[in-house]
């Protein structure tokens, strides 16, 4: 036993079978070790519990949710074929398409230009805009009717319907490449702002400091 | 009615938004609690809880109840939480506990019997607690998070860790040992320190 300390594990959580643990309590009435032990580890349990997590407002706020990320990330399906509708029906894959991704205000993280994180945007932008054309495309060659706007979910429905698992594949790609790209972004204005707020604050207190003397 | 999580599940599958919303409601707190514990900051932590929703609910259909939900949620939380940290390439941060002066601590609500001593004293420990624990080895904090924080058996951390279930034991034992060990030594800084202020304040 022992040797092997690892057992007392079970028995500290009292997730041992009944045979253990009388072998382990029997064991424990001769070897003052791992009396010891035993109490060592119960008492850094009870330490544990000190740790606290801070309070927190929700952060899930449900649907409408505000989202620079594409759309399709927050409510796939509903989202998808609502995109793909229109991209169908109204025949908005070009630029009025890409109206609908324009992030906020960002700044660019350290050692790269805010040209350079432009550049990346417009790319990923883009092959969002030829995605969608070519799921547009892609579902007319499948059916090639027009489809009748009666209702919103009828036409999400039949949109859905179109779409094949390649082209939901595709667009989730982009999704997540957009997802990723955006939280980089993110991150850095958290930063930039941060240093912007401690720059504001020093020259208060530069300021303070000169008008006192 | 309360429902149960699978029967949550099985309507948000189908389309019930609002069943999803519960499940959010239901199991925030503990998936932020475990964030916040692997990642150490609370903005960190709340971007990986609303990124681990999102994918929960875009992953709905793929999840076939072969698991609790709430494990399949923590799964999904952990794996964000480790490629954060690996995109970041740091260690978790260890919190530090808000005015821990006596003097701030005397303007807040404190709950009965709890003296601003004691207050300052649970919140040292808190973090005392916390910086011990980002110093483990990712597998053994990861472990013991499971286990003390969130009451998973052996066998369900197991299959959630994918590794035997001998592994989590020996990763529990020597994760616990390692603090137990840690927070010992900071007790007796902490005796030793205040034998040398009282016997420095009898001069």
């Amino acid at each position: 036993m022992c040797d092997e300390r690892e057992r007392l594990i079970g028995y500290v959580y009292d997730e041992c079978e009944t045979q253990e643990r009388r072998a382990i309590e029997s064991h424990l009435e001769s070897c003052a070790t791992c009396r010891t032990e035993i109490a060592g580890l119960r008492g850094v349990r009870d330490d544990l519990l000190a740790w606290s997590v801070p309070d927190h407002a929700p952060v899930w706020r449900p649907a409408p949710i505000v989202a620079p990320a594409p759309w399709w990330r927050y409510s796939p399906a509903r989202a998808l074929a609502t995109a793909a509708a229109v991209v169908l029906v109204a025949g908005l894959a070009g630029g009025a398409a890409t109206q609908i991704f324009q992030p906020r205000e960002s700044a660019a993280p350290a050692g790269v230009t805010a040209a350079e994180l432009d550049a990346v945007e417009q790319q990923i932008l883009s092959l969002m805009r030829s995605e969608l054309a070519r799921v547009q495309q892609a579902s007319q060659s499948r059916a090639p009717e027009v489809v009748a706007v009666s209702s919103d979910e009828g036409l999400e429905r039949r949109v859905m319907a179109r779409l094949e698992d390649a082209d939901r594949k595709a667009l989730d790609r982009v999704s997540q490449l957009w997802s990723d790209f955006y939280r980089l972004k993110q991150g850095s204005d958290r930063e930039v702002r941060r240093l912007r707020q401690e720059l504001e604050e020093l020259k208060i207190t530069l300021e303070r400091q000169g008008g006192g003397q | 009615m309360t429902r149960t999580d699978e029967e949550l599940v099985a309507r948000a599958t189908a389309g019930d938004v609002d069943s999803f919303n519960q499940l959010v409601t239901r199991w925030e707190r503990p998936i932020y609690a475990l964030a916040y514990r692997t990642l150490g900051r609370e903005e960190d932590a709340r971007d990986v809880v609303q990124e681990a929703f999102l994918r929960a609910y875009r992953g709905l259909k793929g999840f076939k109840g072969q698991a609790k939900f709430s494990s399949w949620l923590y799964r999904i939380t952990l794996n964000l939480c480790r490629d954060w940290i690996r995109r970041e390439r740091r260690t978790p941060i260890v919190a530090v506990p808000e005015g821990t002066d006596p003097v701030d601590l005397a303007d807040q609500r404190l709950p009965p019997d709890e003296s601003v001593e004691d207050l300052v004293a649970r919140r040292e420990m808190s973090a005392a607690v916390a910086k011990a624990m980002a110093e483990l080895p990712e597998e053994q904090r990861t472990a013991i998070l499971l286990k003390e924080y969130h009451g998973l058996t052996f066998q369900e951390i197991a299959e959630m860790l994918d590794c035997p279930l001998s592994t989590v034991k020996t990763r529990l034992y020597q994760g616990l040992s390692v603090l137990r060990r840690r927070l010992e030594r900071r007790q007796a800084e902490e005796a030793s320190l205040r034998r040398a202020t009282w016997e420095g304040s009898s001069w």
